[in-house]
């Protein structure tokens, strides 16, 4: 009896147009050197807090704290996939803190499964770095990375203990300084789009973002009606200083598509591994 | 199967988070499947290819409402499939341009008699198949034909356990009838020979 077979040159065609359809879709499709799972706002300047509170730029409260254990490993260069051995952790270590910069196009993939992506245009500017703090797994004395066999990385690494501080709060009585593992306050800590750190507040920001149309949802439909309404247009809130009144810049929150094509295919290159867990880092 | 199905929702996973790779190997892994069921409902090779088309592009489009049953899209990719397939002029529509622009191999529709003969014999079971109210060929094309458990088909269905199972049962009586019925002798039907 004949097998009954779907045309291939179809079906290869077919195949294509839907692959591109959801990559199209793709939140790692913005352009993205800060790590995916950190959540879609890591790439829009939200503050983490600990480079710009280590280079004495500007003091989040309640960002981490951040205090070094170990001599980083030096900064070496590698290509292909690589393991670095960072010897035993001293006492009282809760993470890793690492700086990783690409010095070629490609994906390049923790093992947690979060990742960078290079594009040609990143390497050799700011872009190319990306820093990450990430929680010591029990037993944990390595980091590994991997890419593909061509792409070149570099990456130090040390042993931390990150210590949660507390929001301020200003004369209104509203909390402000960044996202943490306790919550949000009332105030977040961003970088406006004229560079300026700030606040905004977060009734604004999920006004925007659409985290407070989210919760009025009563059905999927709604939910991507909402979202193909929305399209791919910028949303700009306004970035106050610590009291919540005067306005020092402007907060942009990256439309439904993103902007830039020059991403590789997005590859996963730990299929054991969980997504998420990684904290994004403001740069130093 | 049980393992390869469970990957599903990983795939799924990553597909909703714009991984048009981990979409390509979902289409990868269930396409066949599909097709068949979609043949088997139009008993055309070029509407089942279509059908295949917009159960997939469906898929995507309705990602927030697709729901896992045991882990995998399957079971809510045939009950797409056979909607689509009860619909498809209307939701051709939607789609109608991409649909077009797909390009098809050539010679390949009934060029020789065993696959007319078998193209003819598809598509009076499809018209048997067509005898049968909606719910009740999405019950049967998971059931019967899929080999999914009742259970698993009222999960995804959202039926109970036994309402499902006495329209299953109902189904096939009805089924029977209408290709005894119709036909002699009784073709073979798709979920017989895959």
């Amino acid at each position: 009896m004949n097998q009954l077979q779907v045309d291939e040159q179809f079906s290869t065609a077919l195949r294509a147009e839907l692959v591109s359809k959801v990559q199209q879709k793709s939140p790692a499709r913005r352009h993205t050197r800060l790590w995916l799972g950190a959540g879609v706002l890591a790439g829009t300047g939200i503050l983490g807090g600990v480079g710009a509170t280590a280079a004495g730029l500007f003091v989040v409260p309640g960002s981490p704290q951040v205090s070094t254990l170990s001599t980083p490993v030096p900064e070496a260069t590698y290509q292909g996939p690589a393991t670095i051995e960072l010897g035993e952790p001293p006492e009282g270590t809760t993470g890793i803190q690492m700086d990783f910069t690409c010095l070629t196009p490609g994906l390049f993939q923790y093992q947690d499964g979060s990742r960078s992506i290079c594009s040609p245009e990143d390497v050799g500017t700011p872009q190319a770095w990306s820093g990450y703090l990430v929680q010591l797994a029990p037993g944990q004395h390595s980091v590994t990375f991997r890419t593909e066999p061509e792409n070149r990385w570099k990456v130090t690494a040390k042993y931390v203990s990150v210590e949660i501080g507390d929001w301020e709060t200003n004369a209104d009585g509203d909390t402000y300084g960044a996202e943490n593992e306790n919550g949000i306050p009332d105030l977040i800590a961003v970088i406006a789009t004229n560079g300026t750190p700030g606040y905004v507040y977060r009734t604004e920001l999920e006004e925007a973002n659409g985290t407070a149309a989210m919760k009025t949802f009563k059905s999927p439909e709604e939910a991507v009606a909402w979202q193909e309404a929305r399209g791919d247009k910028d949303s700009l809130i306004p970035v106050y200083d610590t009291t919540g009144k005067t306005v020092v810049g402007e907060f942009a929150i990256a439309g439904g598509n993103g902007s830039v094509g020059t991403a590789p295919p997005v590859k996963n290159y730990f299929p054991e591994a969980p997504q998420k867990t990684a904290i994004p880092v403001a740069p130093n | 199967m049980g393992n390869v199905e469970a990957d599903d929702g990983r795939l799924w996973e990553r597909s909703l988070q714009g991984e048009g790779d981990a979409f390509g190997l979902l289409f990868d892994r269930h396409r066949d499947r599909v097709f068949r069921h979609a043949y088997r409902l139009s008993g055309q090779r070029h509407d089942a290819e279509d059908i295949l088309s917009m159960a997939f592009l469906e898929l995507w489009r309705r990602r927030l409402k697709v729901r896992l049953v045991d882990g995998s899209v399957l079971p809510w990719l045939l009950v797409t499939t056979t909607n689509v397939a009860r619909n498809s002029k209307r939701s051709a529509l939607r789609y109608r341009r991409l649909l077009d622009s797909l390009p098809r191999g050539e010679g390949i529709a009934n060029a020789n008699d065993d696959v007319f003969l078998q193209s003819e014999m598809d598509r009076d079971a499809a018209r048997a198949l067509a005898t049968l109210g909606t719910e009740d060929l999405q019950l049967v094309s998971l059931v019967v034909f899929e080999e999914y458990t009742v259970a698993a088909a009222a999960a995804v269905l959202g039926l109970s356990p036994a309402a499902a199972k006495s329209r299953v049962h109902r189904a096939r009586k009805r089924m029977k009838t209408a290709i005894n019925g119709a036909l002699q002798p009784p073709p073979v039907l798709e979920g017989d020979r895959l």
